[in-house]
């Protein structure tokens, strides 16, 4: 007993030995030069995803533009693209204490990172500079204000996430364009079963929300739940809007629309019959454009693709999601870092280069562009198309998760798959997915 | 082996050889059908693999190991990992070596405990202590470090390597050592001038399991890694399943070579892992 | 086959190299038998020759310090914060309020009871189809040596591989196991992982046919059982049958246990695959305690997190010692 003590007390203290060595290795960087460095977490090159490709050309034109006063480096981030992994990574980050100067999260991701207090509020940077602040689209910044009106992040894009759709598949179904209502998707859907095809494929994921947030939205008061109740409310059950939307995208799948693999969660399961031409639909926003559709898909199905918003519950009661997509946000305290950091997210949303990213990516401005620089930019015509049309629509709204508890990821793709396969019925899944998704934002 | 056994196979019957393979057969298949078809995926375009028509490759492509290296960049996380299973092994086994000489050559007091306690981590599900070794690293200021990730490999596989060490020792005669202590020679020059040679089979044996070991590893490499530039291959295997813009040919044929290192290694040293793996077993 | 029988003491031993043998690995394709020759006393070795205390201390220094930072100081903040509400930064005892809250918290019973089964499926499945191959390959049919390489290889695959290759395996779209059960005319349209009726099972299937490691120990463990038993057995007329049941399976007591004991230390802390194949979905259905403690130490809450690794510990000591029990394995090193 004696020894095992002693032995123990002797191994304790040589361990926090180390610690005070490491300790003392650490010291923070004194660089003098007159050049501020930040780092930037979703700067880095990427073949694959044309945002961090087109973030890391902008950076680099900022550090030209910047030279001696300012300087991007850029963190090589496994998680920089939008992924399930991306909050965790930061997460843990702030938890390290850690997080970079400069990176981006969407609106879903900000509400559970406000949490760790280590976000860098913008509101004052926006107050101080009128013409700045004015610049933006209407409603750019709701899904990234906080409770206390805090600005935690600059937006980046805004764009409407629609339907694409394969025109051959639709028109050998007897459809010459994409159905207006839901009742006529059910029914083209029923004729591309017939024809074993898939009528629309999606994830268990952030695809399959999509078309639940469209199924919410396109009913009046839809965009109230999206925006506020889903919240507010203690039960999402309460809300028939919603109650009718689960169970419609439910027996879609149980009447076999829907990929059979739609529950893993990964978005490539989705995409992936639709490239290869076994499903009619796919839903999902204009980067898919260039991250998939000209990338990796069957010969000829960029020319037979096209982009629809979602059908209505009625004729005419069409909508579509509007979402201002990832933000940039900064995880620094430090004043002069700060002043870089402001200086980087100005150029970012200046007329210049939201254009150039328009053209790398596809995604709409956050900023009023004028009009003949927008012509002259030759923007993707499947993308720029469903945003001059959401002009026109009925509804519009923003997806599920926007505003939506962080815990919604989570909760849905845990409980999804149980409800469909009928584990639970309507009343206890949305019970359930109310009360998980809040408890596991905490 | 020796030749124990061989006397009961003679009276076998064809109906018993039936069952024995028709046995062996179905274990085999299995065990590794899923794994081998997945390689053999790695032969095909992503439009198969999507499509899953066929088990065969048809059209044969080798684009998806082009794509690994130069879409994927696996070379470089194959190097981290290569550097942290090579320097982790060493810094395991030199430790341990260091340790288990005198604690299975002298008795002191509280060698017994300290024995007991270096064996008792062997014994324990590490995952438990999942937070409070990511909290230690952190204060260390070793968080997503790849020094921080090699010493911390290095005590993960630090009992396991003291606890064969140690048996090894045990069971090999002092008189060596003794004679040249006699003669005047020092510890570290008897250390490493008698007992090292000596002991060069189980380090071998050792060593290769321990190499394994970390090259698999992914739960700890998930807590205490985060940026891009230092990751190991098992994460990139586990990010295969959630990217957006998703080179699936480029995947499996990643995937692919990552499980060769460790098949390859085994296949080359079978001797080493498997008396390594059975000495460490029963402690 | 061993490296490291080869290098035991002559016969002629002091009572420091008998005990000294007793204590040596068994490795195996040796003729006495660990069960017979093991003792309970500990290694008695020789005094420390002067002058040699200082270099000794340096010598253990490097592991003491390893195992005390990684091992012992970890050990310790998981007893200390498992009473606390702890992020990190702001730290609060609240006595047992962590462990009430667990146990009132039914997706903690799921992942108890989805542990328990993972690890039953790998005692109930996996080591008896070990076992069984492992004596079927001690028959040396021909090609053994080769089968039991072949048998071995899935043991060195990473768990991360393993989850690719079955969420590929059992896509139910493009995997190879609906695939090939629809090209065998049985229903092939279930979603194995992502079924709650299926999933455990799904996940349980991607490491119970890894024999590999049961299968080489108890080939080594036959191998030293002694000709005589089985040539006496012949001569009174034993089947193969009768000896594998009546001698082998009797002898090899110790070593199914030892097999037990390190599949179950592997099942407790089960992670990898169930965090990447399915995230411990659906409803909970494959959430393991591993995975349960990762969850709450993302959300922040360190003290829970730990409350939940200190009972995977206790769990996992507790199966231990009766493992040990029921098996009578030895007490040695533990």
């Amino acid at each position: 007993m004696d020894k095992a003590r002693r032995t123990t007390v002797a191994t304790v203290s040589a361990a926090a030995l180390l610690a005070g060595v490491a300790g003392c290795s650490s010291g923070p960087d004194a660089a003098d030069s007159g050049e501020v460095v930040v780092t930037c977490a979703t700067c880095q090159e990427s073949p694959t995803d044309p945002f961090l490709q087109y973030n890391y050309e902008a950076a680099q034109r900022f550090n030209e533009e910047f030279a001696g006063d300012f300087r991007i480096e850029t963190i090589e981030n496994p998680n920089a693209g939008s992924g399930d992994d991306r909050l965790q990574y930061y997460q843990r980050l702030a938890l390290a204490d850690d997080l970079p100067d400069l990176f981006q999260l969407n609106s879903g991701e900000i509400k559970a990172m406000q949490e760790t207090g280590k976000l860098h509020d913008f509101a004052s940077s926006l107050e101080a500079d009128g013409d700045w602040a004015a610049s933006f689209q209407d409603q750019a910044f709701d899904a990234l204000t906080g409770p206390e009106g805090q600005i935690w992040a600059i937006p980046q894009q805004r764009d409407a996430i629609g339907i694409y759709y394969n025109s051959a598949l639709l028109e050998a179904a007897g459809y010459d364009r994409f159905p207006a209502t839901w009742d006529e998707l059910e029914d083209l859907a029923a004729e591309l079963k017939q024809q074993d095809k898939i009528a629309i494929a999606l994830d268990g994921d952030w695809a399959t929300k999509l078309m639940w947030a469209n199924l919410i939205g396109t009913q009046p008061g839809g965009d109230e739940f999206l925006g506020e109740k889903i919240v507010e409310l203690e039960d999402w059950g309460e809300d028939p809007a919603v109650v009718q939307a689960t169970e419609r995208l439910r027996d879609w799948h149980v009447e076999g629309y829907v990929n059979a693999d739609a529950f893993s969660g990964d978005f490539q399961n989705a995409a992936a019959p639709y490239l290869t031409e076994e499903a009619a639909m796919v839903p999902n926003g204009p980067w898919f454009v260039k991250t998939n559709l000209t990338t990796e898909a069957a010969p000829g199905l960029y020319e037979k693709t096209g982009y629809a918003p979602a059908p209505g519950w009625s004729d005419g009661g069409q909508g579509t999601v509007v979402v201002s997509g990832a933000g940039w946000v900064s995880g620094t305290t430090d004043e002069r870092k700060l002043e870089a950091v402001e200086t980087f997210v100005k150029f970012m949303t200046s007329e210049d280069e939201v254009l150039a990213q328009a053209q790398a990516t596809g995604a709409n401005p956050p900023v009023q562009v004028d009009a003949a620089a927008t012509e002259a930019a030759d923007l993707e015509p499947l993308a720029t198309g469903l945003i001059e049309q959401t002009a026109d629509l009925t509804y519009s709204y923003p997806h599920a998760r926007v505003h939506g508890p962080a815990g919604l990821d989570t909760s849905w793709k845990n409980l999804w798959p149980a409800y469909v396969k009928g584990d639970m019925d309507t009343d206890e899944f949305l019970q359930r997915l109310t009360d998980d998704s809040a408890s596991s934002a905490q | 082996m020796s030749e124990t056994g061989n006397t009961r196979i003679a009276r076998r019957s064809v109906w018993a050889n039936i069952l024995i393979y028709g046995f062996l057969g179905i274990v085999v298949l299995l065990a590794l059908a899923p794994t081998v078809w997945v390689m053999l995926s790695s032969f095909k375009t992503g439009n198969q693999i999507f499509s899953g028509n066929g088990f065969w490759p048809s059209p044969f492509t080798l684009q998806g190991f082009i794509d690994a290296f130069t879409q994927i960049h696996l070379h470089e996380y194959m190097l981290n990992t290569l550097i942290y299973a090579g320097l982790g092994t060493v810094g395991a086994l030199g430790t341990a070596f260091l340790a288990a000489y005198p604690l299975a050559r002298f008795s002191f007091r509280g060698r017994n405990a300290l024995v007991a306690l270096f064996s008792l981590a062997l014994a324990l599900p590490l995952v438990g202590l999942a937070t409070p070794v990511f909290f230690v690293v952190r204060e260390l200021g070793m968080f997503d470090s790849r020094l921080g990730m090699v010493i911390f490999y290095s005590a993960l596989q630090f009992p396991f390597t003291f606890v064969v060490l140690r048996a090894f020792l045990v069971s090999t005669p002092p008189e060596l050592e003794e004679a040249a202590m006699i003669d005047g020679a020092g510890y570290f020059t008897t250390l490493f001038r008698i007992v090292l040679p000596l002991t060069r089979p189980a380090l071998a044996t050792v060593a290769v399991v321990a190499f394994v070991n970390i090259w698999n590893e992914f739960f700890f490499a998930n807590l205490l890694l985060v940026s891009e530039e230092n990751r190991n291959v098992q994460l990139v295997l586990a990010g295969f399943k959630s990217q957006f813009g998703f080179n699936v040919t480029g995947a499996v044929a990643g995937a692919t070579l990552v499980m060769l290192v460790p098949i390859c290694l085994f296949l080359i040293l079978q001797r080493q892992v498997i008396a390594g793996l059975t000495a460490g077993a029963v402690k | 086959m061993s490296v490291l029988t080869r290098h035991r003491p002559p016969h002629s031993a002091s009572g420091n190299e008998r005990a000294a043998s007793a204590e040596r690995a068994p490795v195996g394709g040796q003729v006495e038998r660990r069960s017979l020759k093991r003792s309970a006393r500990p290694v008695s070795g020789t005094r420390i020759p002067r002058g040699m205390r200082g270099p000794i201390v340096v010598s253990l220094l490097p592991g003491l310090l390893l195992f005390g930072t990684f091992f012992l100081v970890p050990f310790f903040v998981l007893t200390g914060t498992a009473f606390a509400r702890w992020s990190g930064l702001d730290f609060a005892w609240v006595g047992l309020d962590n462990y009430r809250q667990m146990f009132q918290d039914p997706v903690f019973f799921k992942a108890i009871v989805n542990t328990l089964f993972y690890a039953a499926a790998s005692v109930f499945i996996q080591v008896p189809l070990g076992v069984g191959v492992g004596m079927v390959l001690a028959l040396r049919p021909r090609g053994w040596k080769a089968l039991r390489t072949i048998v071995f290889v899935p043991f060195v695959i990473s768990g991360a591989a393993y989850a690719v290759i079955f969420s590929m395996f059992y896509n139910p779209r493009a995997g190879l196991l609906n695939n090939a059960l629809g090209a065998l005319g049985l229903p092939g349209d279930r979603d194995w992982l992502f079924d709650t009726a299926t999933a455990r099972w799904a996940v349980a299937g991607t490491f119970v046919f890894i024999i590999g490691f049961v299968v080489v120990l108890v080939m080594a463990e036959i191998a030293s059982i002694p000709n005589e038993l089985y040539e006496a057995a012949s001569v009174d007329g034993a089947t193969t049958w009768q000896q594998l049941t009546r001698i082998t399976l009797p002898l090899l007591r110790n070593v199914i246990g030892t097999a037990i004991l390190i599949r179950l230390l592997v099942d407790i802390g089960m992670f990898d695959l169930v965090f990447i194949l399915t995230a411990g979905g659906p409803d909970d259905a494959t959430a393991t305690l591993a995975l349960y403690a990762y969850r709450a130490y993302l959300s922040g809450e360190w003290g829970y997190a730990n409350a939940v690794g200190s009972v995977i510990i206790v769990i996992g000591l507790v199966l231990i010692i009766t493992v040990r029990r029921a098996f009578r394995i030895g007490e040695r090193a533990l």
